[in-house]
């Protein structure tokens, strides 16, 4: 916001609102970006919440530690435990649930608006059913732990959206045949787990099992690192796509007389939203319904126009750290999986939703 | 207008009330040639059945086996091994086809939606969270046990998809419906695994019911059956014209004088007694009720009252075929019926929504 | 012949056009001219929404070219075309819970980029299309709330703000009472007297057609049977030959335009045995 002291229609940055949107044009070059004040508000909120759920989450658990020390261990002048506690077990925990669930938000905000459902999400559509396929694999068949079972899931996600996308592809194609050949492969993907799972000692499957109820428990640097890579990448590639997703709103026929390519625009964005999900997954099991809850909850946290990435983003990473939290405490010391949480919170919820959606007449 | 009319459309003359949906005829046309090919299909079923009970792990001359399913010597390990172990897989593999066959046409019919299929609309998750909740709270460890609560829960379940995705504007919708069948499955499933996670006794049989298979199960799981699936093939019966009419939408349904509500919940309980029962018994089976309405669509044409007899011979045809594929494959051991059926059935779900025909979807 | 070229930015080149193994429009060559109101009439399936959508790029052609400007359009990048070719498809669907405002803005996109989302004379465009078709008033509402005759006018509006000399519009007035149809004929013919901008329409009311346009296409069977003004081709033979339908044509008593009164069924000679 720099007004200088050059002639007044040389350089200067100017603010505009015109129907609900605030719009910042500069010049030389000429650029403008327009906002949403209600979805940036939102959206800032959403992440600031998001971040004191964080904080008391590192201070809460099986050692409890006053918010002081783990200031002070953050600094770097800490105990040794509490640096332990925080820096390896409970920091990267929670940096892991806010990057997926921050991921999935996306994810899910994409799929739902390429395929013009409010339904559509990425679990739904085999891409979990894959991920955990190649899971349940790694452990049963190749006898893996930890990382080995993050890469074959992530693998194995990648290699199912690749297959649905292929087979979806007729001339190109469409969100609708998407969502359809992923539910049918997400219920032979299903089989094939149960499958695996007759076929492992009891102990196996029950490791395997804890994989595919979604947990961020043992999560560590390692797991956030790559993580933490790709969300850089691709969430900033999806807001950079946003604009196309707008026009391909308006479906293909229109989008193309406004001039978008619509094949490669639809398939930058499912891939952006298939690799931010098939991450997410590798990384913390199958959650449930984050990508499906949170653009919905964003939504009607912003109110009116078309659900926004950014503060599906950042509802995604609230719901996630605290679902988790809520399985860590809820029970202690009994952890429930976070996973579990989402689903038994988020469907209830979610069914409303529909159910009211329905009545409105936008479900579909 | 021909003096002589065809004998397909003489029978559309007289079924005033229900006219047959005319756009898609099937390969066979005419009620000669689609009986006599069904008295065909029953006899390859006849031929799967003696294959069936004549193929297994442990080599048994062809006559030793038509002596122990007529003639049983008490005595004999061959002959117990056939009336205990294939005889009543057999059955189970007709009784489950055909109740899967026919189950999957009427949710097709009543929902209008070829992509109906039992399994996707959630009662497989229903099925799951019962059986499971019953063996971990109530110890319940048998097959004939698990159709009980498999029952119940597969019940439930599909009125509350059903309620779900019709709500609103444009009715029941495909991806409506499928979608609200996906979201319900997740939920349940993921109560599921919470228990199985809380609960390793729990998950060690549940594993072996999940799969979907006709293994392990004895006559005692048939029988408890039948009641289901008699009532069920029952109102199928019933429900075959009004289903033709529903084709044509609700609106021109009503003022040909159909009562849509009626029929609609007759659909719904058919498919609930047939579908829910067969998965409570062998365990989730995908693709069965998905795929061979389709395939007794394309050859006798969209008149459920030939697509439903179709699909009640077709079914065992597949599932019976599925078996005994997974028992050859795998020898001794064997490939569960579910996954074959899902590697079967798979391909062809895919064909259907690429195909032309669904453009209108 | 340069004189020709002149007057004319888009034209099709023995343009065959087809969906799957179905040939739609078989080698059909067109001018459409420039500054004039064109519609295309003809019975159902007789390819006039099919020509539309090939000359606008939406559908690649099995033969021949759409040509816009001298260059064939499937050359042209997209965003090019764009900012000179506008197309309204039919009924087209709007997602839920964006306001008219939003829609409309949207018709701005080939002029943006993601560094250039809303530039001044982005924000001209809108707000004088939004006056131009009457939607200024309602510009805050919800789309899903509005009636069939304002939602096409907000699309409409969409493609007014694309702000393109050559716009394209696949029946605008389907689905419309009879009120709404002369509401948005108005509006493209003022847009076109006053902007000077090249309008080419599908309608299924031939006499409307008849009022509007200054330049009429007859098609049938994915063939032209006759164009040139209304006046002159707008006869009962033309008539027959396309609709397959008997009919006076009488001058328009407010117009002068051809009016087509087709002949009751029962006022129709009977055929001598």
């Amino acid at each position: 916001m720099a007004a200088t002291t050059m002639p007044a229609a040389a350089r200067r940055i100017s603010l505009h609102r015109r129907h609900g949107l605030v719009v910042l044009r500069g010049r030389r070059p000429a650029w403008s970006i327009s906002v949403h004040p209600r979805a940036l508000v939102v959206s800032l909120v959403l992440l600031v919440a998001t971040f004191l759920l964080l904080a008391w989450a590192l201070t809460v658990g099986g050692f409890p530690l006053p918010f002081g020390d783990v200031v002070s261990t953050l600094v770097g002048r800490g105990s040794e435990d509490a640096a332990f506690i925080v820096e390896r077990l409970r920091l990267p925990r929670g940096l892991t649930g806010v990057l997926v669930g921050a991921g999935f938000g996306v994810s899910g905000a994409i799929f739902q608006r390429v395929a013009g459902n409010p339904l559509a999400s990425p679990d739904l559509i085999g891409i979990s059913s894959g991920a955990a396929a190649a899971a349940v694999f790694t452990v049963v068949v190749l006898g893996a732990e930890g990382p080995s079972v993050t890469v074959g899931a992530l693998a194995g996600s990648l290699l199912t959206a690749a297959t649905i996308y292929l087979l979806a592809h007729r001339g190109g194609v469409t969100g609708y045949r998407f969502v359809l050949i992923g539910i049918g492969a997400a219920a032979v993907l299903t089989s094939v787990t149960h499958y695996l799972l007759t076929n492992a000692e009891i102990w196996e499957a029950h490791r395997a099992l804890g994989w595919l109820a979604g947990s961020l428990n043992g999560r560590d640097w390692d797991h956030v690192r790559p993580i933490a890579l790709a969300t850089a990448v691709l969430v900033p590639a999806a807001l950079l796509l946003s604009r196309q997703l707008r026009t391909l709103e308006l479906g293909d026929d229109t989008a193309r007389g406004l001039g978008v390519r619509v094949e490669p625009a639809r398939a930058g964005l499912l891939l952006v939203a298939v690799t931010l999900a098939a991450v997410g997954t590798a990384s913390a099991g199958p959650i449930g319904f984050v990508a499906l809850v949170s653009p919905q909850i964003a939504h009607r946290l912003v109110g009116g126009r078309t659900v926004g990435l950014l503060p599906s983003a950042a509802c995604g990473a609230l719901l996630v750290v605290g679902a988790d939290l809520l399985g860590r405490r809820l029970f202690a010391p009994t952890e429930i999986p976070v996973g579990i949480v989402t689903a038994v919170l988020g469907a209830p919820f979610l069914l409303v939703l529909m159910a009211r959606a329905n009545r409105v007449g936008s479900g579909g | 207008m021909t003096a002589v009319a065809a004998p397909e459309q003489r029978g559309t003359a007289r079924s005033r009330r229900a006219p047959t949906p005319s756009s898609r005829r099937g390969v066979l046309r005419g009620g000669w040639t689609r009986g006599a090919g069904l008295l065909a299909a029953l006899a390859v079923l006849v031929l799967l059945t003696f294959v069936s009970v004549a193929y297994g792990p442990r080599s048994i001359p062809l006559g030793s086996v038509w002596d122990a399913v007529w003639h049983p010597d008490p005595g004999s390990d061959a002959h117990a091994i056939v009336q205990t172990v294939r005889v009543p897989r057999t059955a189970l593999g007709l009784l489950v086809g055909a109740a899967l066959g026919v189950s999957g046409a009427v949710l097709q019919g009543i929902t209008r939606n070829p992509l109906a299929d039992p399994g996707v609309f959630g009662i497989q998750a229903g099925a799951s969270l019962a059986v499971v909740a019953g063996i971990s709270t109530l110890g319940i460890s048998t097959f004939t046990g698990y159709v009980w609560f498999g029952f119940a829960g597969a019940a439930i379940t599909t009125g509350a998809v059903l309620l779900i995705g019709s709500l609103g504007r444009g009715g029941g919708t495909p991806v409506k419906l499928a979608l609200a069948g996906a979201v319900l499955s997740t939920m349940l499933s993921a109560l599921t695994t919470a228990i199985l996670v809380l609960d390793v006794a729990t998950l060690d049989q549940f594993r072996f019911w999940v799969v979907g298979a006709l293994a392990g199960r004895d006559a005692e799981v048939a029988w408890s059956l039948l009641p289901f699936l008699a009532v069920g093939a029952l109102l199928a019966v019933a429900c075959a014209r009004p289903l033709n009419a529903l084709a044509l939408g609700e609106d021109v349904a009503t003022s040909l004088g159909q009562k849509v509500g009626r029929t609609r919940a007759l659909a719904v309980l058919t498919v609930v007694l047939l579908a829910g029962a067969a998965t409570a018994a062998c365990g989730p089976i995908a693709f069965v009720g998905l795929t061979i309405p389709h395939i007794a669509r394309g050859i006798c044409g969209p008149d459920n009252r030939w697509v439903l007899p179709w699909s009640a011979v077709l079914g065992p045809v597949l599932l019976l075929g599925a078996d005994v594929i997974g028992r050859a494959v795998a020898r001794p051991g064997e490939l569960q019926v579910g996954i074959v059926t899902a590697l079967i059935g798979a391909p062809f779900f895919v064909a259907l929504v690429r195909s032309r025909k669904l453009a209108e979807l | 012949m340069s004189e020709v070229e002149r007057t004319h930015r888009l034209e099709a080149r023995e343009l065959s056009l087809g969906y799957e193994d179905r040939v739609v429009v078989d080698q059909l060559s067109v001018t459409i001219p420039d500054g004039k109101v064109t519609v295309i009439v003809g019975a159902n399936a007789c390819g006039k929404s099919t020509l539309l959508r090939g000359l606008a790029r939406l559908l690649r052609p099995r033969s021949g070219t759409a040509v816009l400007d001298g260059t064939d359009i499937a050359k042209l990048p997209t965003r090019v075309v764009a900012e000179r070719l506008g197309i309204l498809p039919q009924q087209p669907v709007a997602p839920g819970g964006i306001t008219v405002a939003d829609l409309v803005s949207r018709g701005r996109h080939p002029h943006q980029r993601w560094f250039r989302q809303s530039s001044a004379e982005d924000e001209a465009a809108v707000e004088a299309a939004l006056v131009a078709s009457g939607t200024d008033v309602i510009a805050d509402r919800l789309v899903d709330e509005l009636s069939g005759g304002q939602r096409q006018r907000v699309w409409i509006a969409m493609t007014l703000a694309q702000g393109t000399p050559l716009m394209l519009l696949d029946e605008p007035t389907t689905f419309l009472d009879l009120a709404h149809q002369i509401e948005v004929l108005d509006l493209l013919d003022e847009l076109n007297d006053s902007e000077g901008r090249t309008i080419v329409l599908v309608l299924h009311d031939l006499n409307l057609a008849s009022r509007y346009a200054h330049h009429m296409i007859a098609m049938r069977d994915g063939r032209i049977v006759a164009e040139g003004p209304p006046s002159e081709l707008v006869t009962p033979a033309l008539v027959s030959e396309v609709f397959d339908l008997d009919a006076k044509v009488v001058p328009d008593p407010l117009t002068g335009t051809p009016l087509v009164l087709p002949v009751p069924a029962r006022h129709r000679e009977r055929p001598t045995e």
